[in-house]
């Protein structure tokens, strides 16, 4: 179910293994991921939280619910287009790699661990 | 009478130790009010315009923490965070950053205005397990170091940030209901 609520999830770079989607669902799973660069904010009533991180975030087994990802490519930089297509036909791509990705997440964001250095939560 | 008259005998004080008296006397009233903390809101009110995230614990147990009550802040060089939750409440929604398991943190440092109003209103923002609540206290307006802080019930607004060197946790999720 999603939320018209969203929190976004941008990142410079993205890693992850194992990548897997399911359309109709609009869930994105993987094995595991390193993110760089990673800025999470949720804004209301003209105030942001935001969380950032200064290195490299290690995430294990995660999904991510979002109604964007029906509109895969407009998530960031896919650096095989290839990889588009194998997702939305159902197939799993063993390193998927995305840049200057803004991920508007309207359903939800779980993950088996995440490694978080440099974490900064301030609200501005 | 004797003494009176003694006092009353003594020459007045030369200039420069009138001035080093006053001096003295001026320094100490700044301590004094240095040491007092400045006009805050009355316990557990954030400052206005804020609009705080709360940091929810079962247990923290935390490693050379500092409590500051003047510069409003909390610092410890490493915890465990058992229960963890941020939650952000606005716009009628809550963000929610919810971890299902412990939490380990590196050196953290939270600034919450809160602290300033700790005296009057800790058990609202945890219950201290050890060392005392009168050592926290003291160690508070001291700045001292407590080598392990053990809280439970942590209930924690935060107006201000949370930064922490890294921070580890399992079994997380974010979601906004």
């Amino acid at each position: 179910m999603s939320s018209q609520a969203p929190f976004v999830l941008t990142a410079d770079r993205i890693v992850a293994e194992h990548a897997r989607m399911n359309v109709l669902a609009n869930t994105l799973a993987f094995r595991g991921a390193v993110i760089e660069g990673m800025r999470i904010s949720r804004s209301a009533e003209g105030v942001t939280l935001r969380i950032r991180s200064d290195g490299r975030v290690t995430i294990g087994e995660t999904k991510i619910q979002a109604t964007v990802l029906r509109n895969l490519a407009s998530i960031g930089s896919f650096k095989s287009k290839r990889d588009v297509l194998v997702l939305l036909a159902g197939g799993s791509v063993p390193k998927l790699e995305l840049a200057r990705v803004e991920l508007v997440i309207d359903g939800y964001l779980t993950t088996s661990y995440a490694e978080i250095p440099g974490m900064r939560l301030d609200v501005v | 009478m004797f003494r009176t008259l003694r006092w009353a005998r003594r020459p007045a004080l030369r200039p420069w130790r009138l001035t080093r008296a006053l001096g003295l006397s001026f320094a100490a009233a700044v301590s004094a009010l240095t040491l007092l903390p400045a006009p805050v809101p009355r316990a557990g009110v954030i400052l206005p315009g804020r609009v705080p995230f709360t940091l929810r614990a079962s247990e923290i147990i935390a490693q050379n923490a500092v409590i500051s009550i003047l510069g409003e802040s909390m610092s410890f060089s490493s915890a465990s965070i058992q229960g963890m939750s941020i939650t952000y409440s606005a716009g009628g929604h809550t963000f929610t950053i919810a971890v299902n398991g412990t939490s380990s943190a590196g050196a953290t440092v939270i600034k919450t205005s809160l602290f300033s109003t700790l005296k009057d209103d800790i058990g609202s923002l945890f219950h201290v397990q050890s060392p005392s609540v009168a050592t926290v206290l003291a160690d508070a307006l001291l700045q001292k170091p407590i080598p392990t802080l053990v809280l439970t019930n942590v209930n924690l607004t935060i107006d201000t940030s949370m930064t922490s060197q890294s921070i580890q946790m399992p079994g997380m999720s974010l979601t906004v209901n």
